[in-house]
């Protein structure tokens, strides 16, 4: 078997996360984009076959399946880890460097994975690692938002654990293989629920738009590339042609614009499209033919690269504004001219608009579907389309930068760093040069077509510019009505925070009580013998013991202020260490192994 | 004010000429639309130039109608309604 062809991309990731805090000077943030460049290095010079195979408690473990779908996701990963950390260059806190670089690195290690335990020892790690780019905005906000993503997480992880767990014991293999369309094992169901929330599958997605816009404006960037498109990745390679995705992936595209519709929060708005565009990917896979799947998996490279940068875009206006609100901003254009700009080439991509990447993506998924005569599917990803120009191509910049109000000089903007523009530039190059000559990114297609789709015809250029321009001139009629407005749209975490209460309730009333029917029994019968006993044992620690013990009682003590240190009763401490034994003790296997 | 900037600007006055310019384009697209057709329409309707035309303008009229005036008034609560903020 030939090693030395493969470089793990997530290698580079940890040890960064690794070096990061004992680093010192003030130069540390240069290394930052170097496990990236490392990583797209590694992408281009792996060559495909099975490579890093390890022995644990007697089970094989892949950890570097390198085939056609892999590649495609491990290079667009890497593409995309360049600008963000290009972007995030500036940031002074390491924390959220050293949580980004375990996130994508556990990015890494799922594309790569060849069976299901590797899979979920990253897939969580990526669940840690992104709950850190919430909680490390350090508002009362964020830090409860990402409790709740977490708690949400460990439970799409668990439903992932139960399903791999149930499948080893009656297949007897971890190994990642497609699944059979139809058959209705139930591990099989399991697993697939705890892809789905990772995918943002409605009703599973109120997660995404309650933590992404509460992340910090660096940490967002990353997250809206990588848990969504590791979930479209697993399920392109386990679920394809599976029914009730394709159902699922056109009620995901409709749902995601239309909340997208009436939000107010630019990063809300943008979380909600994730939620649409992911659709038409899980559309994609579901139709399961190989053109819809190649067109699943030119959406996820492209979505990557314009989601990164209007999440890049909208994170300048957090960072310059220091609000992301639509009804707070406006009239900013000439303020901020290559944000919008940049965002701009941004907006037309995911819209679809000829020139730019979404244009030979979006179209190939939706002439898929039509093709597989799947006209409900079809129609449903047209009408998303409709409403992702309305909502990210138009409503979104008007709102921000214009709004129909005065150019507004009063407000004082924090300049934005040089290094968040070359960020931008990066993926905005990118976006336009794969619109232009698609075949830079067709050429890594995984799935044989026997007719090539053509994207740069004159009927789709026409149809598209129909579709836009008539979906333009509907929001220049309606603009007074779809001027966005404070509140909170209720969505389905109604009902998971109502569980997350009762639970709580549950758990909270009887400690409660139990807690003060024991203060009060400690009070009249426990204290006075404890009296009684105190005061014979000063007698005798007075008279015996002071000289001997005083040494060690100072180690005592040593000793327990470590321990009531690291048990300070903040969640983010206690998932911090738990994380850190975890890679502990998976580095130690992998040393001994 | 950089040039990008001023440029942009100085385009807020012109917003007659660029709304004109918008009109004239869609114009222009449909009319090309009687000559230019799908080779396989996929809904049977999208065979009649102006289709797409109208399905954009029609679904997204009535999307922002719809959402705006009647689910928002529904579902739209105080902005700390869950107390988290």
């Amino acid at each position: 078997m030939e090693t030395s062809s493969f470089i793990h991309p997530a290698i580079g990731f940890l040890a960064l996360a690794a070096v990061l805090p004992f680093l010192r000077g003030k130069w540390w943030n240069w290394l930052l984009p170097a496990p990236a460049v490392l990583a797209v290095f590694a992408v281009f010079t792996m060559t495909p076959g099975d490579h890093l195979t390890l022995n644990w408690l007697g089970q094989t473990l892949l950890l570097g399946r390198v085939d056609k779908l892999s590649l495609v996701f491990a290079q667009v990963f890497a593409v995309m880890s360049v600008a963000g950390m290009l972007y995030a260059m500036h940031v002074k806190d390491r924390g959220q460097h050293i949580a980004a670089a375990l996130y994508v690195s556990g990015g890494f290690g799922c594309v790569f994975a060849g069976d299901y335990l590797t899979l979920f020892v990253f897939w969580e790690l990526m669940s840690i690692g992104s709950t850190f780019l919430v909680l490390l905005n350090r508002t009362r906000e964020s830090v409860l938002a990402g409790f709740r993503y977490f708690l949400y997480h460990t439970a799409g992880g668990l439903l992932l654990l139960a399903g791999l767990l149930i499948r080893y014991k009656a297949l007897g293999t971890w190994e990642f293989t497609p699944m059979a369309p139809g058959s209705a094992h139930l591990y099989e169901w399991l697993i697939l629920a705890g892809f789905c929330v990772n995918a943002a599958v409605v009703p599973l997605h109120a997660w995404l738009p309650d933590a992404y816009p509460r992340g910090t404006v660096t940490g967002s960037v990353f997250m809206c590339a990588y848990t969504t498109k590791t979930a479209v990745y697993v399920l392109a390679r386990g679920f394809a042609g599976w029914e009730i995705l394709a159902a699922a992936g056109t009620v995901m595209a409709v749902y995601g614009v239309l909340y997208a519709c009436i939000e107010n929060n630019a990063r809300r708005i943008l979380s909600y499209h994730i939620v649409s565009q992911v659709g038409y990917m899980v559309a994609g896979i579901g139709v399961g033919t190989a053109m819809t799947l190649n067109g699943a998996v030119a959406h996820a490279y492209a979505h990557i690269l314009y989601k990164g940068l209007l999440f890049m875009g909208t994170g300048c206006l957090l960072y310059a504004a220091g609000t992301a609100k639509l009804d707070k901003l406006g009239g900013l254009a000439a303020r901020l001219p290559w944000v919008m700009v940049l965002y701009m080439v941004a907006a037309l991509s995911i819209s679809g608009m000829p020139v730019f990447n979404g244009f030979i993506s979006k179209t190939m998924t939706i002439t898929g579907a039509a093709e597989a005569h799947r006209t409900l599917v079809a129609l449903g990803l047209e009408i998303a389309a409709v409403g992702t120009f309305i909502s990210v191509g138009i409503k979104l910049p008007y709102f921000a930068f214009w709004g129909g109000k005065p150019t507004d000089n009063d407000r004082v903007l924090a300049p934005i760093p040089w290094n968040m523009y070359a960020g931008m530039s990066v993926l905005a190059v990118l976006c336009i040069l794969q619109g232009v000559a698609p075949s830079i990114l067709y050429a890594y297609l995984p799935f044989e077509v026997e007719h090539p789709y053509v994207p740069w015809s004159v009927w789709h250029v026409l149809q598209s510019l129909l579709l836009l321009g008539f979906s333009g001139l509907a929001f220049y009629l309606l603009r007074k009505v779809i001027t966005p407005h404070e509140g909170l749209n209720l969505d389905v975490d109604i009902a998971y925070r109502a569980v997350g209460t009762g639970a709580l309730r549950f758990v909270c009333r009887p400690l409660a009580f139990l807690d003060d029917r024991w203060t009060e029994a400690y009070r009249t019968g426990g204290l006075r013998g404890l009296m009684g006993i105190a005061l014979g044992s000063v007698w005798f620690d007075r008279r015996a013991i002071d000289g001997v013990v005083d040494g060690s009682a100072r180690t005592v003590r040593g000793i327990g202020g470590l321990g009531a240190r690291t048990q300070n009763g903040s969640l983010q401490d206690y998932l911090g260490l738990a994380a850190f034994f975890a890679l502990c003790v998976f580095g130690l296997v992998w040393y001994l192994g | 004010m950089n040039g990008l900037g001023a440029f942009l600007e100085r385009q807020r006055e012109l917003r007659g000429a660029w709304l004109k310019a918008l009109y004239g384009v869609l114009a222009a697209l449909v009319l090309l639309n009687l000559f230019v057709g799908p080779h396989e329409p996929h809904f049977g309707l999208d065979a009649y130039p102006g289709f797409w035309a109208l399905f954009g303008l029609v679904v997204g009229v009535l999307m922002v109608v719809i959402m705006k005036r009647v689910v928002q008034p529904v579902i739209v609560r105080r902005e700390d309604h869950y107390g988290d903020i």
